[in-house]
């Protein structure tokens, strides 16, 4: 489902993050761990397709994401890969609701509010599926992140840093939430980070 | 949601900036837009009312002044001719048609005009209600005269002397209105109409030139027997048809027998007009009558085609001005709705890169910064609009009265559809470095910080 292999990505001559390779099957969900600066976001960007590497392969869903021009790139990323990051950001413009469906008809999928409606209920803030996001709080912020990540039910969820910033409780709920999420969607789930917090819940873990 | 409607909401989720953008848009544009309805209206006025008077011949003075007053009613008299140099050409038999005009007295700023029947042809003017003047003091008023004074047929008032200001009312005598025309879009509409002799009764005891020659010959006025006959049969007949209209005998028969009276004892010197126009005058008669008026000593003959050309030059530099204004706020607006979206995508540099991680493409990005400065500027278009047409009935209002031209903000132009690509452009122009810098954003350097 997704297959890293010799991936490089130079940031400049003196610079070059040389990446481990790995496989993860569909459903899987994996941690990959490092300290600050090794490589850990350029690694997810380079998943997610936002940068090209020097060198390597990227297989997801048996496409390798290298050799798609840069448009079928873009539709295949929305279709397919969906992002929870550290800090959540959306289009302040908008309502919770049009996050969500812009979030699908930018991936070409039509709009459909009842699986929003479902996966806000699920996350626990339906209440707010009409609300502005500058009314939220940064707890409901991140749920409605997750729900953005899923309401394409992408074959891929990358989560970058998902709790980093949260204490040990809402740190547990958002990771329960994004496990629970990706199990119930059958997504392969991939979450880098440095919080050791989350080293002992997953089984498959990457060391950068 | 669609691109379309995310450019519509990100504009509305900052309504003062957009708005602002919006307004000097409008501003500029509406300038340009007021402009040209005026030009148009002024134009077709200026058309309308002139494109029949081949020639006008009034007391000597200004050229333009005498065009303005006695065609186009927007300026003082120059003065006065006596009557008796209309009666002199009338035995001309080259001249078909032409009309005398005397004026000096106004009744709530409308004018009174002395004149015949044939000026109100030359305008096309019809009855609404009523009847034709005939007779002295009687009174046929234009469509906005009695809709804006409430006057109506049976009507009566007291004019004055003076065309802006009534320097002193002619109580003495009351005009009454017979008959009422429908409108014409012409200087009828503002006008008082009565026959000439209203005027001489009016101003009784005003004396002024008596010496005109025709064909070089000179000849001095001294009595018009056939304008005696003429006035008197017609207040004749028209005391007849009165009767049968079942008003006052006694009342009429009283006020014509002193109005008889007054006119035959008005000094043939006393008789003035304003000055005489003529329609379809053309060739040899044109000349013959240019260079008989001309010799005369108070007196000018002016072709009003060039007069209307001097003047429409002499505007041209102030048009040109205000059109520069109008182009110089428009650029600040072009400026202004560019810094708007430009300090708007400086905010949404983050939105800009979560909308290529969802799968928006680079030209589906820059799309949408360009529609943000359409619809910007279309709206900016419609206020404009709105701002250009209520502001020309505005300024409409204020000239009519004191021009008593007819101008209104309810017409549109097909020239105002250019607006709207000069809009557009200006919208697409202004957001086009907004957009290039979204299509360029770096995502992943934009999401890393």
């Amino acid at each position: 489902m997704v297959k890293v292999n010799g991936l490089t990505y130079n940031y400049s001559s003196e610079v070059q993050l040389k990446f481990p390779d790995f496989s993860l099957s569909k459903g899987e969900q994996a941690l990959i761990l490092g300290q600050s600066g090794c490589g850990k976001t350029t690694l997810l960007h380079l998943l997610s397709g936002l940068l090209k590497p020097n060198s390597g392969v990227i297989d997801v869903e048996n496409e390798n994401i290298l050799n798609m021009s840069a448009a079928r790139l873009d539709k295949f990323r929305g279709a397919n890969i969906g992002i929870v990051f550290q800090t959540p950001h959306f289009i302040e413009a908008l309502t919770v609701k049009e996050n969500l469906t812009l979030t699908q008809t930018l991936a070409g999928k039509s709009k459909n509010v009842a699986k929003i409606k479902s996966l806000l209920l699920d996350l626990g803030v339906e209440s707010k599926l009409n609300s502005k996001l500058n009314t939220l709080s940064v707890g409901e912020k991140q749920r409605v992140s997750i729900a953005r990540a899923l309401v394409n039910s992408p074959a891929l969820i990358l989560a970058d840093e998902p709790t980093s910033a949260l204490d040990d409780e809402n740190c547990n709920a958002v990771l329960k939430l994004v496990r629970e999420q990706a199990k119930k969607h059958n997504s392969t789930l991939l979450i880098v980070t440095h919080d050791n917090r989350l080293k002992d819940h997953f089984d498959k873990r990457i060391e950068l | 949601m669609n691109v379309l409607r995310l450019s519509w909401k990100n504009i509305i989720s900052k309504p003062l900036p957009s708005l602002l953008s919006m307004l000097l848009l409008a501003v500029g544009l509406s300038t340009g837009i007021i402009l040209k309805l005026t030009e148009h209206q002024l134009t077709e006025n200026i058309n309308n009312t002139g494109k029949d008077i081949k020639l006008v011949i009034g007391a000597k003075g200004s050229r333009l002044q005498l065009v303005l007053s006695s065609v186009f009613q927007i300026d003082n008299p120059t003065g006065n001719i006596n009557y008796g140099f209309y009666s002199l050409l009338k035995r001309n038999k080259m001249i078909k048609e032409m009309i005398p005009v005397s004026m000096g007295d106004s009744y709530k700023r409308k004018r009174i005009v002395g004149t015949n029947h044939d000026y109100i042809r030359l305008f096309s003017g019809e009855l609404k209600e009523g009847v034709l003047f005939e007779k002295p003091l009687e009174a046929t008023i234009g469509s906005a005269v009695a809709s804006e004074l409430g006057l109506k047929v049976g009507a009566d008032f007291v004019g004055g002397h003076g065309m802006e200001e009534v320097l002193h009312s002619h109580d003495e005598y009351k005009y009454k209105v017979v008959g009422v025309l429908e409108r014409s879009g012409s200087v009828l509409d503002n006008l008082i109409l009565t026959p000439v002799q209203t005027v001489w009764i009016m101003h009784a005891g005003h004396g002024h030139d008596s010496e005109y020659t025709l064909g070089g010959a000179k000849e001095e006025i001294h009595d018009v027997p056939e304008l005696e006959e003429v006035l008197v049969d017609s207040l004749s007949q028209k005391h007849e048809v009165h009767n049968h209209e079942g008003h006052s005998h006694e009342h009429h028969e009283h006020a014509e027998v002193n109005l008889e009276e007054l006119l035959a004892n008005i000094d043939p010197k006393d008789r003035e007009i304003t000055a005489i126009l003529f329609p379809n005058l053309s060739g040899n008669a044109k000349i013959g009558v240019l260079n008989n008026a001309n010799n005369q000593p108070n007196m000018m003959a002016v072709d009003p085609a060039p007069e209307i050309a001097l003047l429409k030059n002499k505007l041209t530099p102030f048009v040109s001005i205000i059109i520069a204004i109008s182009w110089f706020i428009t650029i600040i607006a072009m400026f202004s709705v560019f810094i708007g979206l430009l300090s708007s995508l400086r905010g949404r540099k983050y939105e800009i890169a979560l909308m290529r991680v969802l799968g928006a493409s680079k030209s589906k990005v820059l799309v949408s910064i360009l529609f943000e400065g359409v619809i910007l500027s279309v709206l900016g278009y419609l206020l404009c609009l709105v701002l250009s047409h209520s502001g020309m009935e505005l300024i409409g209002n204020w000239m009519q009265n004191e021009y008593q031209y007819e101008f209104t903000g309810w017409i549109f132009l097909n020239s105002e559809l250019t607006y709207l690509l000069v809009a557009i452009v200006i919208g697409l122009v202004s957001a086009l470095i907004p957009a290039y810098k979204a299509y360029k954003t770096d995502i992943s350097e934009t999401l890393s910080k």
